[in-house]
C-alpha cells in the first residue's frame, strides 16, 4: 500500500509571479514555496501517491527517481507536519 | 484630466506615471498601451511604487507574467520579491477573515466580506492579482455594536477613536477601525461616510449575496448588483486622489456582466445615488480611454438631480470633514435623527475630543477655518 497525499483545503494560497505562498491554520506566518517545490504543489491538487510523484517528477526533471525521492520526502514529512499537506489514505 | 484625478506629478517620472494607469487599464479593450521595452531603472523602480500605493501591484505582476510588459531578469525579481511581500500580508489578513467568521458565527451576526478580500476571489481571474491592506467586513446596523465589541473581546483589539456621541456610529456612522496586532479590520455600517452612505438602503445588502471560497469554505460578499454600486462609491467617494485600483474593480465587475444597466439605475434611484453611478462611470471611462458605447459609458451618461450633485460637492473640497456632516443633515430622514445628528457634530462627546487631544473649543475652531478658508490670518 503507498501512503497519498494531497494539498489541505483549509489551507490559504496566493500564487506570486515567481512563487507560491500557503498559510495552513494555526501557522502564524505563511510558507513560501519556490519554483520547484510550485510544481510538487500543482501535482498534489489531487491526490497522490508519494510513488507515483516521485515519477512524475522524476520525468519531468529527467532526473533519477532515487534522488528525487531522498529530496521530495523530507520536504513531504514537513509539509505534512505543519498543515499544508494532509493524508489522503492508500491506493493499495 | 487623469493626472489631477490621481494626484499624480510629472516628476520624477512621467512613463511610470503613464504605465501604471495603462497596467491598471489592461485587459479592458481601451487604447492605452503597455511598455513594449522595459523602462529603465528609475521609471521601473517609480512604476512599482506607484502600483504598489494605487493597489494594481497584482495587475502590474499579471502584465509582466503573462509577457504583455516585458522586463529586465533584476525588474522581474524586484516584482516578484515586492509582490510576495504583499501576498504575505494579504494571507495573514486572509486568515482574520477565517477567524472573524468564527467570532461573529459564535454570536449569530450577519455580515457582508466587502472590498479587496472579496473581490480577489469573486471577480479577478486570479486572487493574486487583486492586493489589499485590510480586511472589510459589513454588518447591519442593529448588530453593529454586538459585531465591534465581539470582535474587539475575541480579539484583545483596540478602536481607532471613539464615537461623536454614545450610539452615533450605530445609527449614522460608516465604519469602526478595529486594530487586531498588526492587522486592521474595518467594520462597516455603510459604503461611504457622509450623505451618500446615508441614503444607502442598507437592508437591501443582506437580501441577496454571492459566496466564495477561502479555505475549503464559503464565505458571503454582496449579491451582484449592490456588489457593482459598492464598487461606484468607491470610485467616486473612496479615496481622493482616488486609487486606480478602485476603477479597475469597478471595470472588471462591469466586465463580469453581474449585473445589466436598468437594475443599476432603480437601485441608484432607490439609494439616491445618480450622482455617485455617473461619478465612477465617467472616472473609469475617463482614466482608462473607455469606448463609451458599454454599460459604464451609458452610465457616464445618467442625468444627475441637481440636489446630488449639491451633496457630491461635499466631498470633494479638502473641507470634507466638515463639508460633508453638514450636507449629511439635509438627508437625515425624521426629525429626531436630525436632532441627533446636529447634536453629535455641535457637541462630540469628552471621550471623542480626548481621543483626538482636542477640546471642544478647538473643534470648533477647527471646523471653521475649514469651511471658511478666507478667514484664516484675519487678526
Amino acid at each position: 500500500m503507498a501512503r497519498r497525499l494531497v494539498q489541505a483545503p483549509s489551507v490559504l494560497v496566493r500564487r506570486g509571479l515567481r512563487d507560491l505562498y500557503v498559510l495552513p491554520p494555526g501557522q502564524a506566518a505563511p510558507t513560501v514555496v519556490t519554483p520547484p517545490g510550485v510544481i510538487v504543489w500543482d501535482l498534489l491538487a489531487d491526490p497522490i501517491s508519494v510513488d507515483s510523484l516521485v515519477a512524475e517528477l522524476a520525468e519531468l526533471f529527467d532526473a533519477d527517481e532515487g534522488e528525487i525521492r531522498s529530496d521530495i520526502e523530507p520536504v513531504l514529512d514537513e509539509l505534512v507536519a505543519v498543515g499544508v499537506l494532509v493524508d489522503a489514505g492508500s491506493d493499495g | 484630466m487623469t493626472d489631477r484625478v490621481l494626484g499624480q506629478t510629472a516628476s520624477p517620472s512621467d512613463v511610470a506615471n503613464e504605465t501604471v494607469v495603462a497596467v491598471a487599464a489592461a485587459g479592458f479593450d481601451g487604447p492605452l498601451h503597455l511598455p513594449t521595452a522595459p523602462l529603465d531603472t528609475v521609471d521601473f523602480d517609480a512604476l512599482v511604487g506607484l502600483a504598489e500605493r494605487h493597489r494594481v501591484l497584482g495587475a502590474l505582476a499579471a502584465v509582466v507574467g503573462t509577457g504583455s510588459m516585458p522586463v529586465t531578469d533584476e525588474q522581474y525579481e524586484l516584482l516578484a520579491a515586492r509582490q510576495g511581500r504583499w501576498l504575505v500580508h494579504v494571507l495573514e489578513v486572509e486568515q482574520l477573515l477565517v477567524r472573524t467568521d468564527a467570532v461573529l458565527a459564535d454570536h449569530g451576526i450577519t455580515y457582508r466580506v466587502v472590498k479587496g478580500s472579496a473581490l480577489c476571489h469573486l471577480v479577478y481571474d486570479d486572487p493574486g492579482h487583486r492586493v489589499y491592506a485590510d480586511l472589510d467586513i459589513m454588518v447591519p446596523s442593529n448588530q453593529f455594536d454586538a459585531a465591534r465589541d465581539s470582535l474587539v473581546g475575541h480579539f484583545g483589539a483596540t478602536t481607532s477613536v471613539a464615537e461623536l456621541r454614545p450610539g452615533f456610529d450605530r445609527e449614522f456612522g460608516k465604519e469602526v477601525l478595529i486594530r487586531v496586532g498588526k492587522l486592521e479590520l474595518d467594520l462597516h455600517r455603510t459604503f461611504v461616510t457622509g450623505p451618500f452612505g446615508l441614503t444607502v438602503e442598507l437592508d437591501e445588502l443582506y437580501a441577496d449575496r454571492t459566496t466564495f471560497e477561502v479555505g475549503g469554505r464559503d464565505y458571503p460578499a454582496l449579491g451582484p448588483s449592490a456588489l457593482f454600486m459598492h464598487a461606484c462609491y468607491n470610485a467616486a467617494l473612496g479615496d481622493l486622489p482616488l486609487r486606480l485600483s478602485s476603477l479597475r474593480d469597478l471595470a472588471t465587475i462591469d466586465a463580469r456582466s453581474m449585473t445589466d444597466f436598468d437594475t443599476v439605475v432603480a437601485t441608484a434611484q432607490r439609494w439616491k445615488a445618480h450622482a455617485v453611478v455617473q461619478r465612477a462611470a465617467t472616472l473609469t471611462c475617463d482614466v482608462f480611454d473607455l469606448d463609451r458605447s458599454g454599460m459604464l459609458g451609458r452610465l457616464a451618461a445618467l442625468p444627475v438631480p441637481r440636489f446630488q450633485r449639491w451633496l457630491l460637492r461635499s466631498y470633494l473640497t479638502p473641507a470634507r470633514s466638515y463639508s460633508r456632516p453638514l450636507a449629511s443633515l439635509a438627508v437625515v430622514a425624521g426629525a429626531g435623527a436630525r436632532v441627533r445628528y446636529a447634536r453629535a457634530l455641535l457637541s462630540p462627546s469628552k471621550e471623542y475630543l480626548d481621543s483626538r487631544g482636542w477640546t471642544s473649543g478647538r473643534h470648533w475652531r477647527r471646523a471653521i477655518r475649514r469651511l471658511v478658508p478666507s478667514r484664516r490670518g484675519r487678526g
